[in-house]
């Protein structure tokens, strides 16, 4: 060892230190207890089975109504968290039996609260004919991107570190805010009843994403925490770590498109602003639907302003130079009228 | 108590590296001496000749940027007029428009080249549809065919009714249609906003164009010949008895004027229809039903509206053209209307569909339906190819006055005398 070490250097040690410390049997309790075992299996499964049916009631329930507030009451209400942690920390401590019941109760909340969403959009109903109509709570997890795989990332992580601490564990409820677990499902079971099964694929892979993001960032959380595995090799870990590692990158594939597709509107939608600007300073941008597919966009416009219009082949043309592709746009000009009226 | 709580944010932040990664660039290379060519044809279209003009560039090294507006007449005008925002090329699908900017000096002469390329690709009928006066200014690109009469083959076939092959022999035809108590001959329907009316603007040219023949009717539609002329009421009159006389028309001429021009078929392919025939150009295609099949054996079939007498070739057709003019003079430009006029440029348009080369040098095989082929076949034997003639009319007559007369004359509220003093007073104003 050299005498003197780079501030890097002691903090390579002091990160490698902290690895190798084993954590403290209250740690390994906490982690442990996730699912009770033994007598306490079979009623905590009842448990959970509850809460699932009502948490996917009310995120239904709350969708279809457009509701933030009743959707954010059902993700606190939501269990899937316990086992998708517990199969994180079954993975890190190579508890095999734990992992496939881990994985069993994660499939049978699934299941379950798919089928309440379902259920529950057939009774309740819903007057949306096309995928435009459903309410924005809906919409918004029918388009996961990567920054959702982002947000489920640091949400497990920090469900990784809140695990083998029961002094934190009053954060936890955030933890389950922040990366929403049964709402998604709850949307695939109401997209699909509707019959908008693209929608429903969509809001299934931002479930996908959450559960494998959670799982890998507690496992690489609860190693940090010096977690090991208490029954067989070194290696057995490799091999599952990398498994979890593939799956987040399974998911990732879909994500990068999906957020592809996204900032690709964005950029169309901003060379619409700045053309539009351009075009004519004292026009307004009343509707603007701006869809860049394959390099192409496709633009719907309503403007709105004093003048009137400038030419329309002038604003495409202001619009493909920004945007560096085929452009088709459709626009509705409105000439502002101004009315002044006093009565006395 | 800080733990690696860094590795999961290396993760995160590779995400959003990974998400910011895909912005595009602005683009900055264009070429100073990019040709802009202006046009009509959008969305699909659009793309169809873009890839005519990348195989331009690709051969050349040229750059080309097509714009293409649905307002492509006053679009083009104003342009003109503005002269800074002038395109180098136009793609004018009105006739009348061409001859005008012509008069204004507006329009660069073709060069030796693309004359060359006309006459080694073209028909001399096909060739013409870009002369002014005897003076080669444009390179036809596109054909409709106007001339066209859909007829439901199965009625045909069940009363024992042939392809009529004169005028004579239609208007029989028609009487014997119109005996039947449940069937009329025609439908019509003329309803397309500012355009309200052109369908009948239709029938009366190809009257002209048959009854008095190419030279009248080319004088007519540059004003020489009057509406007032006897000759022309004749194809009025004509179009009065054949098509719009009691028991002629399904439903009365009132409702063909508030029916939508698309919706010409819907009378005549139902189940119960109440026409038997239907007179437009090949672009009606597109409104049929897609489960009606257009052949000799199909559902409806089509024939190109008889001449006076049966001759060699067939019937003179009227046709639409979209003709690129140059309006700048540059090798570059002269390059492109030499390439226009070329063996091959369209070919991949004519392999897509819905779209009528005039170039003889496009083989029919070429054409991926029957239908294509037949209406190639039709301009390639055809012994007169006209121009539409409201098509070919100063604007400020042929579009939408002749179009609101002519929907008057039918509408019962104007006479014959009273349109006809219009247009030609039109007319007259066109030349002071």
């Amino acid at each position: 060892m050299p005498t003197t070490s780079s501030p890097i250097e002691t903090i390579w040690q002091q990160f490698r230190q902290s690895l190798s410390s084993p954590p403290e049997a209250d740690a390994i309790a906490a982690v442990e207890e996730l699912i009770p075992q033994g007598a306490e299996f079979w009623p905590y499964i009842r448990r959970f089975t509850m809460l699932i049916v009502l948490s996917a009631g009310i995120a239904a329930f709350g969708l279809l109504s457009d509701s933030a507030a009743v959707v954010i009451g059902a993700m606190l209400v939501a269990p899937l968290m316990t086992p998708i942690t517990a199969a994180g920390a079954a993975t890190v401590m190579a508890r095999n039996f734990r992992l496939l019941q881990s994985v069993a109760i994660i499939a049978w909340g699934t299941v379950g609260a798919i089928a309440v969403g379902w259920a529950t959009a057939w009774i309740a109903g819903t007057t949306a004919v096309s995928p435009q109509d459903l309410p924005g709570e809906i919409q918004a997890r029918t388009f996961p991107g990567l920054l959702d795989l982002g947000v489920a990332i640091t949400a497990g992580a920090a469900a990784g570190y809140i695990l083998p601490r029961r002094s934190t564990t009053s954060a936890l409820p955030g933890v389950g805010i922040a990366v929403a677990l049964v709402p998604p499902l709850a949307t695939v079971g109401i997209t699909f009843e509707v019959g908008f099964h693209e929608q429903s694929q969509n809001a299934l892979l931002l479930f996908a994403t959450n559960l494998a993001a959670i799982v890998f960032a507690v496992s690489v959380m609860l190693i940090a925490d010096g977690f090991r595995p208490l029954e067989r090799a070194g290696q057995s870990l490799a091999r599952r770590l990398t498994i979890t590692v593939a799956a987040v990158a399974v998911v990732a594939i879909p994500l990068t498109i999906h957020t592809r597709a996204t900032l690709e509107d964005v950029r169309l939608r901003r060379a619409v602003v700045a053309a539009v600007q351009e075009w004519d300073d004292t026009a307004r941008i009343v509707e603007m639907q701006a869809d860049a597919a394959s390099g192409r966009g496709t633009v719907e416009l309503l403007i709105s302003g004093p003048n009137s219009a400038q030419p329309s082949w002038r604003l495409a043309e202001g619009i493909e130079s920004r945007f560096a592709g085929p452009v088709d746009l459709r626009l509705l000009y409105e000439r502002d009228d101004l009315f002044r009226v006093s009565v006395r | 108590m800080t733990r690696a709580i860094g590795c999961v944010g290396a993760i995160v932040v590779g995400a959003l590296v990974l998400a910011g990664c895909s912005r595009g660039t602005d683009r900055s290379d264009a070429p100073a001496s990019e040709i802009t060519v202006f046009g009509p044809y959008r969305d699909a279209e659009a793309d169809h000749l873009a890839e005519v003009l990348r195989e331009f560039t690709a051969r050349t090294g040229i750059a080309v940027k097509y714009t293409g507006t649905a307002d492509f007449v006053s679009d083009l005008t104003q342009r003109l007029g503005e002269g800074s925002e002038r395109p180098d090329v136009a793609i004018v699908p009105q006739p009348g428009l061409v001859r005008q900017l012509v008069a204004d000096k507006q329009v660069i002469e073709l060069g030796d080249g693309t004359r060359r390329a006309l006459s080694e690709n073209y028909s001399d009928q096909a060739r013409l549809l870009g002369d002014v006066d005897g003076t080669s200014y444009g390179v036809p690109i596109r054909l409709d065919v106007k001339s066209l009469v859909w007829f439901r083959t199965d009625l045909f076939a069940e009363h024992g009714w042939s392809v009529p092959g004169t005028l004579d022999e239609l208007e029989e035809l028609a009487a014997q249609i119109a005996a039947d108590p449940d069937l009329a001959p025609w439908c019509m329907a003329l309803r397309a906003g500012t355009a309200t009316g052109w369908p009948a603007t239709d029938w009366v040219e190809d009257l002209v164009l048959r009854r008095q023949g190419p030279g009248p009717y080319r004088s007519w539609t540059e004003g020489t010949l009057p509406f007032a002329s006897g000759r022309i009421q004749a194809a009025f009159d004509e179009f009065s008895s054949l098509v719009l006389a009691p028991r002629r028309l399904a439903g009365s001429v009132a409702s063909t004027i508030e029916t939508p021009t698309n919706e010409v078929f819907q009378q005549m392919v139902g189940e119960t229809p109440e026409c038997v025939m239907v007179k437009q150009g090949d672009f009606a295609r597109a409104w049929l039903p897609a489960d009606v099949t257009v052949g000799p054996d199909g559902t409806v079939d089509t024939f190109v509206l008889p001449d006076v007498t049966e001759t060699e070739g067939g019937p003179p057709l009227v046709v639409g053209a979209d003709v690129a003019i140059a309006l700048a003079d540059s090798p570059e430009i002269d390059a492109l209307m030499t390439y226009l006029a070329g063996p091959d440029a369209g070919e991949t348009w004519v392999e897509a569909g819905g779209f009528i080369s005039p170039k003889s040098s496009i083989t029919l095989e070429s054409y991926p339906t029957d239908f294509g082929r037949l209406l190639a076949e039709h301009v390639l034997k055809a012994k007169e190819l006209a121009l539409d003639a409201s098509d070919s009319m100063p604007p400020s007559v042929g579009t939408t006055l002749y179009w609101s007369e002519i929907t008057s004359w039918l509408a019962g509220s104007e006479t014959y005398d009273g349109l006809a003093t219009t247009l030609d007073d039109a007319f007259a104003a066109t030349r002071e």
